[in-house]
């Protein structure tokens, strides 16, 4: 049953993902969504992936794209659908409807349409709960206005979703004081505030399967630095939270054992991922603990990437399918130099550093089968240009001193052989001495001649 | 750049290396700096000229990190060449270990030590407990009046060889030499703690540093010299020392616990791989 509110968006779509960022998607928030229980309330943009997690006894979903509203009431003709500005559904609805559960992981930024001004945060936030019993549960996903994906993104033309600016909303604490209700778990979730792979509770400590997590993500081409990179530091410095792309908050009634305490799950591993501890011992010059691991690696899980093995005392855990092993290790290569951790070695660059750690693990590599790799960010870019600048500079200083050093031995020779064709009697020697001769004729007819 | 490179085969260390590497011929070029002695700067001799990219190849973590703070950025500690040659020529002389090898102060092609001989040879005596050899400097073996000094204190005077120079008057039995002589003594001893005493002490000899250290001709305590040594390494001066603490500190000097596998030796000195060689 399709109900238009008005304030609805024509030829125009949030589930498409043509005119904006798309709907709240994937595995990890499905894992959320799966607690929602009894009548439940799906407001904005949430992909039919999702929306099939939620097991509902009555589901209403609000959207403010007709087309949106169309493809969800064929999807679930169950369901009451409403499209159009939520501020109009609150006349829409029976006086007496109560929701156990709200469900707002797309944000709330995207509630209203461009029919009026968009109205502020807690206007939103409060309208959202006004039919949320007051034991029901909320699932709401709120964007970092200082997330790592808005801290490594060159800069983009606005898309259609934006007929405002986004100056930036709320940061976490703000949210939770509006809120009003106890919050069960709060995550940080990354790479993308509507799409993210990793959730990170409040208290989730640091794992090497966390890191690997975060880390499965590939950069975005022309990303200012990979914000993968910059999350899992954040991460090992306990700062994910602040550094989200997205917080996602369940509060309320809800039990916090139905939810994951991270997702992926991570309790219980204590490893650190191949990558990292090769980088921490190259960071303490510890090469035989980097001998160690890379022979470790090589005679194990060779192709699996580093970022992708997990060290425990038992041994290496692979947690990802195997790639050419050159390239695995070519890429470990990369890292370290893009990211500061090799100047343990005298490289001479990214494929001579995996011919270098090939040769670490006992493995010789010719470089001509290393493959070859464009830098995928900016700060790699920079990062190769500096060392293509440094090696440069090198090499121009090495060819000045191998000059120096031809120049002087040639004149070294020179002098040997004029030495040796002297001692000799070969035929220039000879006439060397012939020469020597006339030199001396010469010398005593000069002298006569000053005498007179 | 002048004396860049021929220091490298000193002592016979490139063919060391090379051998290790399983690389036959002459004396192979190496890119980069070996460092030739132990000594408490870059690992480098003082006069020595640097090209920007190419590494200081020292034997110790230590002499890397203090190298790196004295703004040589491209060393790498692989160890020494003596380490590698007790790593291929493991296996102790069957002759019983007598007396101990004694290493005077010695000078240099460019500095003459300044010192009195009489006062060693008399406090040698007074300590060593066996037999004494004492092994000169090249130069100092040349003078007659010193080797017969101490021939006539009653030790044997014995030389190495000749360590190397710029054109090729290498001595590639050198340090198979010293180790021969230094297997046959249960002590090592000097009168500065120097390169022989931490071979000797790997070599599985008993060290002692004491005496007067003598002074070199124009010393420049560029690094802190002989106040610095004894103040970082006291436990290896002494007439008797704690053998495992002497032989760990020998271990870590000479960079033992850092030896590299052939494949990263080859790739560090940019020689042959193994399939390029056949």
């Amino acid at each position: 049953m399709n109900h238009p509110l008005g304030g609805e968006l024509l030829a125009y779509s949030d589930l498409d993902g043509a005119h904006g960022v798309g709907p709240a998607r994937g595995e990890a928030l499905a894992a959320l969504a799966r607690t929602a229980r009894g009548r439940v309330l799906v407001a904005g943009p949430h992909d039919p992936g999702l929306i099939d997690a939620i097991s509902a006894d009555r589901l209403t979903l609000l959207v403010r794209a007709r087309s949106d509203a169309d493809t969800l009431a064929a999807r679930y003709p169950a369901a009451a659908v409403y499209t159009g500005d939520l501020f109009a559904l609150e006349a829409a609805l029976d006086p007496d409807a109560a929701y156990d559960t709200v469900v707002a992981l797309a944000g709330l930024d995207r509630l209203t349409g461009p029919e009026a001004d968009r109205p502020e945060w807690t206007e939103v936030l409060r309208r959202l709960t006004a039919r949320l019993r007051p034991d029901g549960t909320l699932l709401l996903g709120i964007g970092n206005p200082v997330g790592v994906h808005r801290l490594t993104a060159p800069p983009a033309p606005a898309a259609d979703q934006d007929w405002v600016d986004d100056v930036g909303g709320p940061g976490l604490d703000e949210v939770l004081r509006e809120l009003r209700r106890p919050v069960v778990r709060a995550y940080a979730g990354f790479p993308s505030p509507v799409a993210p792979t990793v959730l990170i509770g409040a208290d989730t400590p640091d794992s090497g399967v966390l890191q690997a997590a975060l880390l499965r993500n590939t950069a975005v081409e022309g990303a200012l630095a990979d914000p993968s990179r910059v999350a899992a530091r954040a991460l090992r410095s306990g700062s994910a939270m602040a550094l989200a792309a997205a917080w996602f908050v369940v509060a309320g009634s809800a039990a916090a054992a139905d939810l994951p305490s991270a997702v992926p799950e991570s309790a219980g591993s204590t490893g650190r991922t191949l990558e990292e501890s090769i980088s921490l011992a190259a960071a303490k010059r510890d090469l035989p603990a980097v001998r160690e691991l890379l022979q470790a690696w090589q005679q194990g899980p060779a192709g699996v990437p580093a970022d992708q093995v997990i060290v425990e005392p038992a041994g290496l855990t692979a947690l990802s399918a195997s790639i050419e092993p050159a390239e695995a290790l070519r890429r470990l290569a990369a890292v370290l130099i893009h990211n500061g951790h090799a100047y343990a070695w005298p490289h001479e660059g990214v494929a001579d550093l995996t011919v270098a750690l090939a040769a670490m693990a006992g493995i010789e590599l010719n470089p001509a089968d290393v493959p070859d790799a464009a830098a995928p960010t900016w700060h790699d870019l920079v990062a190769e240009r500096d060392e293509l600048a440094r090696l440069l500079a090198e090499a121009q200083a090495q060819r000045a001193a191998y000059q120096q050093l031809a120049d002087e031995r040639e004149q070294k020779l020179r002098e040997t052989l004029h030495l040796v064709e002297l001692l000799s009697t070969s035929g220039p020697a000879r006439m060397g001495r012939a020469f020597v001769g006339g030199v001396r004729v010469a010398r005593r007819t000069a002298r006569r001649f000053r005498l007179r | 750049m002048s004396s860049v490179h021929h220091a490298n085969h000193y002592y016979g260390h490139s063919r060391i290396l090379a051998r290790y590497c399983g690389l036959d011929g002459d004396f192979p070029r190496i890119h980069g700096y070996l460092q030739h002695g132990w000594n408490i700067g870059d690992g480098m001799a003082p006069d020595h000229d640097f090209v920007p990219g190419v590494p200081l190849l020292v034997w110790s973590e230590r002499t890397r990190r203090r190298a790196w703070s004295l703004g040589r950025h491209t060393a790498y500690a692989l160890g020494s060449p003596w380490a590698y040659l007790l790593r291929m020529e493991p296996g102790e002389l069957r002759e019983q270990r007598r007396g101990t090898i004694w290493y005077p102060f010695h000078g240099w092609e460019g500095q003459d030590v300044l010192g009195d001989h009489s006062r060693l040879i008399a406090q040698i005596q007074l300590t060593e407990p066996g037999p004494v050899t004492i092994c000169l400097y090249w130069q100092e073996y040349q003078s007659r009046r010193l080797r017969r000094r101490y021939e006539q204190a009653g030790f044997r005077v014995i030389c190495h060889g000749y360590r190397g120079d710029r054109w090729g008057h290498q001595d590639p039995e050198f340090l198979h030499r010293q180790l021969r002589e230094q297997r046959r003594h249960v002590r090592v001893a000097s009168n500065r703690l120097s390169t022989a005493v931490f071979y000797g002490t790997l070599a599985g000899c008993e060290p002692a540093v004491y005496g007067d250290p003598m002074h070199l001709q124009r010393e420049n305590p560029v690094y802190g010299g002989q106040a610095r040594v004894r103040r970082e390494w006291p436990e290896m001066h002494g007439e008797q020392l704690d053998l495992a603490v002497a032989r760990e500190v020998a271990v870590a000097e000479l960079g033992a616990d850092r030896l590299l596998d052939p494949a990263e030796m080859r790739w560090l000195l940019r020689w042959p791989t193994e399939k390029a060689m056949g």
